[in-house]
């Protein structure tokens, strides 16, 4: 155990007797002692402050994960109209404005969804020089509309009763009062059950979320309860009740949280909308894709050499390929899932930490962590093949 | 040195607590290095073995752990008012110093790694013993107070 020899570590029980021996302990002792009301008072505000921040960081684990699907623009070609490819130019000014159309009516149909759109548009035009579209108006697509759903039966079935539209429009002047003038419009419309304008999206670029889909707002609450979570803890660990080691791996989650959120949730929204074009491309193609046809495809298209330039494409739309590239992503997707299960990691050793469990129980807590870890572990092939088959279609 | 551990189980109360109170406050004193914090420590634990005194099957290695564990709660506390507490008063001389020294550098370790020390060398627990003592593994504990006495060794001749 130790390489002291055997008079270095007599000397030591020698030293620490001696000193502890000079520690004057008068008698008679005092009384027994009992529990005095400040520290239940203190465990209580203890258990409030640690309740307190599990339940923020609860709500901000909720707000992440609350994200609805991607709401389709009625048009993308922004850049197009405004004249400028530049992304900062396109979106500066402009406010985003999401329109939820009547439960149960045709509008939840692609072609109920392009009508009630040209509707929205023709009141925006009304208002004449006052707004104008900042993207130029196009149908939305039979794919775009099943890709919204994920086309499968289990989200075919949970399919709300009512259609959002989202389009974006740069007021000319007095911002406040042109854009409220076209919600009220808007919402006049027959079929239209309310108007929720984006202003997160509308403060400027914003290009993380093309779609306006509120992933700005829910980061933002997310950061606010985070921080408020963060800011108690620190508090604690100020009073010398939280180890700092705590805090600090709590502000890793946390912050790690955020970023995958801001950054990946929009690639995995990305991800899920290219994979019904990917099933049509294969469709067209008639076997099954490999790895090298498929980067033959893609660079074809790129090219714009797709139609007639190899014999083995000739029947596959060359727009569906392009879709499938602009949805697709090559982005390297995390699971979803490991982030609110770093929340439960951290909770659980919160748990261990502070309640007074017995050696038993603080076993079962780590085993629990390292099946959790684990399976994290063995997801990420799993996860990194569906990203692949998006990608390269090799499966 | 006041080992609780081998003890027969006991039944009443204050026989224990007169029994461990001075070995207990030493030991804290010690760890902690300051008198009164060892008194708060050690006042703190038998407060929490009294309160599960009917369900504690062995009575030494909790009051054991429980001390450490006060210990470590005070040790993490800034702030805390430095009272003094009165130490014996003895003659001038090396073995002295060498005590003082030895003090100060069990101060500067990590907290684990003093209590192991302690628990150890003045209390003459098992590694097992001390593992439970600190609520670590057992296979931790070697190490622990492997490095912990590299640092002390400057001091032992």
């Amino acid at each position: 155990m130790s390489r002291l020899t055997e008079q270095q570590e007599d000397r030591l029980r020698e030293l620490l007797a001696g000193r502890a021996d000079r520690l004057h302990v008068p008698e008679p002792y005092p009384p027994v002692p009992m529990r005095v009301e400040g520290v239940a008072s203190g465990s209580r505000s203890m258990i409030l402050a640690i309740a307190a921040v599990i339940a923020l960081l609860a709500f901000g684990s909720f707000r992440l994960l609350a994200a609805g699907p991607p709401v389709p623009s009625v048009g993308v070609d922004a850049a197009a109209e405004q004249g400028s490819s530049d992304p900062e130019q396109r979106w500066e000014g402009s406010v985003g404005l999401l329109v939820f159309t009547t439960p149960g009516s045709a509008s939840n149909t692609v072609s109920g969804i392009n009508t009630k759109a040209d509707e929205i548009i023709g009141q925006v035009d009304a208002l004449g020089a006052s707004m104008r579209f900042v993207q130029t108006r196009r149908n939305i697509t039979e794919q775009e509309f099943n890709a919204f759903w994920a086309g499968s039966p289990e989200v075919e079935a949970d399919r709300p009763t009512t259609w959002p539209v989202s389009f974006r429009v740069r007021p000319d002047s007095n911002s406040d009062s042109d854009v409220a003038a076209l919600v009220s419009e808007l919402t006049a419309i027959d079929g239209v059950v309310r108007v929720e304008p984006y202003p997160g999206c509308g403060d400027g670029p914003s290009l993380v979320t093309p779609d306006c889909d509120g992933s700005d707002r829910r980061i933002r609450d997310f950061a606010i309860a985070a921080g408020a979570a963060l800011a108690i803890l620190a508090v604690l660990v100020r009073a010398g009740r939280l180890p700092l080691r705590i805090l600090v791996a709590i502000s890793f989650v946390v912050v790690s949280a955020g970023l995958v959120f801001a950054v990946v949730r929009p690639v995995g929204v990305q991800l899920d909308r290219a994979a019904p074009a990917v099933a049509e491309i294969r469709s067209q193609f008639g076997s099954d894709l490999s790895c090298e046809q498929w980067y033959d495809l893609e660079a074809d298209t790129r090219r714009g050499h797709l139609d007639g330039a190899d014999p083995r494409f000739e029947n596959i739309d060359p727009g569906l390929v392009k879709t499938a590239i602009d949805d697709g992503t090559d982005i390297y997707l995390w699971p979803l899932w490991v982030v609110p299960a770093l929340f439960a990691i951290t909770i659980m050793l919160a748990i261990a930490w502070f309640l007074p469990l017995t050696q038993r129980w603080k076993v079962v807590i780590r085993i629990a962590i390292a099946v959790v870890v684990l399976a994290g572990v063995v997801s990420l092939p799993i996860d990194f093949r569906t990203d692949r088959a998006v990608q390269c279609m090799s499966e | 040195m006041g080992n609780t551990e081998g003890t027969p189980a006991w039944t009443n109360f204050d026989d224990f607590y007169r029994a461990e109170y001075e070995s207990q406050i030493r030991r804290a004193f010690l760890i902690l290095g300051n008198g009164a914090d060892a008194a708060d420590a050690v006042s703190d634990a038998f407060a929490s073995v009294l309160e599960r005194w009917d369900d504690i099957f062995e009575a030494g290695p909790y009051l054991i752990r429980c001390v450490v564990n006060s210990c470590r709660d005070l040790s993490r506390r800034r702030n805390r008012p430095n009272t003094e507490w009165p130490l014996m008063p003895v003659a001038e001389s090396a073995s002295i110093d060498a005590e003082i020294e030895m003090a100060d550098l069990l101060a500067s370790l990590p907290f684990r790694q003093s209590a192991a020390i302690v628990l150890r060398y003045y209390g003459g627990l098992t590694e097992s013993e001390i593992a439970e003592a600190l609520g670590c593994r057992p296979g931790s504990v070697g190490p622990t107070i492997h490095r912990a006495l590299k640092k002390l060794r400057e001091v032992l001749p």
